[in-house]
């Protein structure tokens, strides 16, 4: 090992030392008491990782390939930190009021969320299968200590239960899928797999990665998990794994699929597409019937992760453009859409249901904007970086000759805005519910203008941010 | 780039309605002047580009080219030509008076509606005006959101459910637009100027696709515009949100977001599919017809005064659809002229019927009776705008259906003549519509009706003074379209192999992928660069 190796991780590096920073402060702050500090400290000393971390990440390493050609800073990765720290960030600024109001332990909370990226941005670094592997396995533990932080709660305590059996049944999985490509290729190493000749062996240890990776991205049918626990996790620690998990699964998608195994295409992208019609179906559909908006977003995020197989379903650069564009936007446009519900409180508990949007117009305006922004954008309606995104994935689809693909995906578009309008006109109609109050919080507001800001900027200027993973993608080939 | 007229177009509703966001909410009368003073000055710029687009040129004026996305080759593209220039005004006319008839109606949260509108007027302008086929689907989806809030939140009764019903109707059908769009633009691929989602680059070389491909292509294109338009059998969200809509709004959904589907179906479907166009004409015809008459037959049977006057507007545009679809010069003329008209009396008659609800809160036809003579001055301006409803000579609504069936006759005589049986009808429903409501027996709970306010007669001067500018001197507008419906029609008959502007002189030009230069584009009207088009012919 050396330094220009520790140069090309230096992202994750950063955000490493300053959750165990965030981790010395609150214990040097917490002291005898053992109650934890109520000022802002740990979350400002975590945003200042974050910040740091996304200002490495612009610029890329002397040496991309490091640590013995197991780890690789590409503009893929770069593309996945970008994705991983916005979400990141947003996160952080949306959760100090929570936090306060529900008296959870701030320290161990930040620095939970940055090992969590820190997991995210290793899978999209991933040039091995064992990296991929560590990459999930400190991506999905920090979330299932987040799910079961709000050690009061009875619901997050089965939510944190929930999340740790049914995630580790789907990391044995991939961990097994691991051993039996290893077994059938004699390596691990994802830029040497491509030559491998597809023995029946190969293609089962693939499925079992897919399935591993199916359940950190909640597709059909490895999804059971998500609406429990996105219902019984604190609501900061629901936003945040929404986005996350997604991130660090696509971003291992896109190295096993797209990258490691193209010659294979025809084998794999028909078993895909199949899971990314079923998933867009069912998690449109229940998303239907809730009441519930944490389990509403919950399905919405299972709808999402079909939208997203649709770019490694449908191989190639316009494919891999279009995940990574998704993977940009609904980062933020989810965040958005959550930050709202942060904000509201009904008597001393989470405000989660459609109900108590009522009247939010009346209240807090500028909140009930972003909201219809959000859900507007999650719907993929112009002018939002929704539709810009699936606007790509589209055009990916048909290239590749999945018309049916695309067909499913806009249909079940269709059916997708009637819920995420059906809570934008709640919260823009009726009269406020008494028991429900929203709070006022200076870091939400600016998380909220951010969010609000980029689902704009993705939307109506989508040039920017379309180069730079249109460069990662050229990057590849 | 310097941003040109049409750019300015689309930045000043948009400036409005920052400025009214920016704004205190409870300060609604200075919140309806900023939208007021926003749209009277859209409509300023757009009479002026009215006025100094040059007749007799068949290709874009006014055009603004710029990059927008150059990675996946999507470009923002404005311009306007004979087909968009007087829709665009026709956009600009029609909101600032919806606005001023929305104060009788619009109590509650006026700071969202006054925004909500403006944002509806950038989309609406944005649709006639976009050149690029996604810039053209991003304004054409952007407008179903702001129309979706009008609905669900100023909405009647049923608003939840007609506003969904809606969105989820015209979303569906958009939605396979966008998958053709999408095709279109792969498509392009094998062609020189590479993959493009600029229409004029685009029509420079033919699109390629045949048979199955092209129908599929022209059925997706053509669906989404019926159902906005609406064509009979997709117009069954129609009533429904007619009725459940503020009145204000219908004014805006009938006068102006049907012209977007009828502008579409010119825009789009005839220069990229002209096989198909072809081959869907009787079948687009007949519907036409069906529509014509199933609309006035049912609008004859209403009493709820917004369901008849629904129908009726269904009905009238089944004259458009006509005239398009017969693929002659003359029908096409009527129809865009149709097209101005329908915009101006039905919502000139929906702002009626928006003024006798808010005073009286009954839309029952029959709970009215006899009040000609409690508020002459309103049965007089409806009297008008009925009579060009009918197709009164003299008023506009005689020039275009005119036009309609003349040009009609010559290619499909059948269809012809029984849409002319539609102008029947027509004097039907609308005849007893006059004389249940301002006819008959004074009904005494009627007796303090008060007749127009100075302000209302201002909202309906002008509307009557467009009827009969366009009733006896329709020229202008005739002038202004007449090159570009040709270039368009000849296209569709493939008289001209590769471009319709090939009469112009020079041999088609390759465009260099990527970055066409706006002078180099064989539809760009060079002199028309930066607002100094040539006058005359």
């Amino acid at each position: 090992m050396a330094w220009r190796d520790l140069g090309a991780a230096s992202p994750e590096l950063v955000l490493t030392v300053a959750a165990f920073v965030v981790l010395l402060y609150d214990a040097w702050m917490t002291g005898p008491s053992l109650e934890s500090p109520r000022s802002g400290g740990a979350g400002w000393l975590a945003l200042a990782g974050v910040a740091l971390a996304l200002l490495l990440n612009a610029f890329p390493p002397t040496a991309p390939v490091a640590f013995a050609g197991m780890y690789v800073r590409d503009r893929l990765t770069q593309a996945v930190t970008l994705a991983a720290l916005l979400g990141t960030g947003i996160t952080v600024l949306l959760s100090p009021a929570y936090l306060n109001r529900f008296r959870l332990p701030a320290g161990e909370y930040y620095a939970l969320v940055l090992f969590s990226a820190v997991g995210a941005i290793l899978m999209g670094a991933a040039r091995n299968l064992v990296v991929l592997f560590l990459g999930l396995e400190i991506l999905s533990f920090p979330l299932y200590t987040l799910a079961a932080l709000a050690t009061r709660s009875r619901r997050s305590q089965e939510a944190g239960l929930k999340y740790l059996l049914l995630g580790a049944f789907g990391t044995a999985f991939f961990v097994y899928g691991v051993a039996l490509v290893y077994g059938a290729a004699g390596t691990l190493d994802l830029s040497r797999l491509a030559g491998v000749p597809l023995t029946p062996l190969l293609g089962v240890g693939v499925a079992l990665l897919t399935i591993g990776l199916g359940f950190e991205a909640a597709l059909v049918p490895f999804h059971a998990w998500a609406p429990d626990v996105y219902e019984g996790a604190p609501l900061p620690a629901t936003a945040f794994m929404s986005v996350i998990a997604k991130v660090g699964a696509f971003a291992g998608f896109l190295r096993v699929f797209p990258l490691a195994l193209p010659a294979a295409a025809a084998q794999w992208s028909a078993a895909l597409v199949a899971v990314a019609v079923v998933t867009m179906i069912w998690g449109n559909l229940a998303a239907l019937f809730q009441t519930n908006l944490k389990r509403l977003l919950a399905y919405s995020s299972i709808a999402h992760a079909g939208y997203m197989l649709i770019g490694i379903a449908a191989p190639g650069p316009a494919g891999t453009l279009g995940v990574l564009y998704y993977l940009v936007v609904y980062a933020v446009m989810n965040l958005g859409a959550f930050g709202v519900l942060i904000l509201l409180e009904r008597r001393g508990e989470e405000a989660d249901e459609i109900a108590d949007l009522a009247g939010l117009w009346g209240r807090a305006p500028w909140a009930a904007g972003v909201l219809a922004l959000c859900m507007v954008s999650l719907a993929g309606l112009p002018p939002t970086g929704g539709f810009i995104a699936k606007l790509y994935l589209f055009r990916a689809a048909l290239q590749g000759g999945h018309t049916t693909l695309a067909l499913v995906a806009v249909l079940t578009s269709v059916v997708s805005v009637y819920y995420y309008l059906r809570v934008a006109a709640a919260a823009l109609s009726g009269t406020a519910p008494d028991a429900v109050a929203p709070r006022r919080s200076a870091t939400v507001g600016i998380a909220l203008a951010l969010a609000g800001a980029g689902v704009l900027w993705f939307g109506i200027l989508p040039s920017t941010l379309t180069a730079f993973v249109q460069q990662a993608v050229q990057a590849l080939r | 780039m310097t941003p040109g007229p049409l750019t300015l177009l689309l930045a000043i509703p948009l400036a409005g309605a920052a400025a009214a966001a920016a704004m205190d909410a409870r300060e609604e009368r200075r919140l309806r002047a900023i939208g007021l003073v926003a749209m009277l000055l859209t409509f300023l710029l757009a009479a002026w580009v009215w006025l100094r687009f040059a007749p007799g040129v068949a290709g874009l004026q006014f055009e603004e080219r710029a990059p927008w996305v150059p990675a996946v080759g999507m470009t923002y593209h404005l311009g306007v030509d004979g087909l968009s220039v007087s829709l665009t005004a026709l956009v600009a006319f029609l909101f600032p008076i919806a606005l001023g008839a929305s104060a009788g109606q619009i109590h509650d949260r006026v700071k969202p509606f006054v925004v909500t509108l403006l944002l509806l007027e950038t989309g609406l302008l944005g649709t006639f005006l976009a050149q690029d086929l996604v810039l053209f689907y991003v304004f054409w989806e952007a407008m179903l959101v702001p129309m979706y809030f009008l609905i669900a939140l100023w909405g009647g009764p049923g608003r939840m459910r007609a506003a969904i019903k809606f969105f989820l109707y015209t979303m569906a059908g958009s939605v396979l637009m966008l998958l053709a769009i999408i095709a279109v633009y792969l498509n392009a691929a094998r062609l020189p100027g590479g993959s493009t989602f600029d229409l004029p680059v685009l029509l420079t070389h033919p699109l390629g696709v045949t048979g199955s491909t092209e129908t599929l292509l022209f059925l997706a294109f053509a669906v989404a515009f019926a159902i906005k338009m609406p064509v009979w059998p997709l117009h069954t969200w129609l009533p429904d949100a007619y009725a459940a809509c503020p009145p204000v709004v219908t004014v805006l959904l009938a006068g102006l977001m049907a012209k977007a589907g009828a502008y579409g179906l010119l825009r789009f479907c005839l220069p990229l599919f002209p096989d198909a166009s072809r081959a869907f004409g009787p079948l687009l015809s007949g519907l036409a017809v069906v529509g014509i008459l199933y609309g006035g037959a049912i609008a004859w049977t209403q009493r709820d005064m917004r369901r008849l006057l629904a129908y009726g507007s269904m009905s009238h545009m089944g004259f458009i659809l006509l005239g398009i679809f017969a693929l002659d010069a003359t029908a096409v003329q009527g129809s865009l002229i149709q097209m101005i008209n329908h915009g101006i009396s039905t919502g000139a008659l929906f702002v009626l019927a928006g003024l006798l609800l808010d005073r009286t809160g009954r839309a029952r036809t029959d709970e009215y009776g006899g009040i000609a003579s409690l508020v002459p001055a309103f049965s007089a301006v409806t009297l008008i705008v009925v009579m060009s409803s009918l197709a009164l000579p003299a008023t506009n609504g005689f020039i275009g259906e005119f036009l309609i069936l003349l040009g009609t006759f010559e290619t499909r005589p059948a269809a012809a003549v029984i849409a002319t049986l539609g102008v029947v009808v027509a004097v039907a429903y609308l005849l007893a519509f006059v004389g249940r409501v301002f006819h008959g027996p004074v009904r005494e709970d009627l007796r303090g009706l008060a007749d127009l306010t100075p302000r209302e007669r201002a909202l309906v001067v002008p509307l009557v003074l467009v009827i009969f500018w366009t009733g006896l001197y329709p020229q202008p507008l005739l002038d202004r379209s007449a090159a570009t419906v040709n270039a368009l029609l000849n296209r569709v008959a493939g008289t001209t192999a590769v471009q319709p502007q090939a009469s112009r002189g020079g041999p088609p030009r390759a465009v260099t992928p990527g970055s066409p230069p706006a002078g180099a584009s064989p539809t760009a009207f060079a002199a028309g660069q930066g607002g100094t088009p040539r006058k005359g012919r």
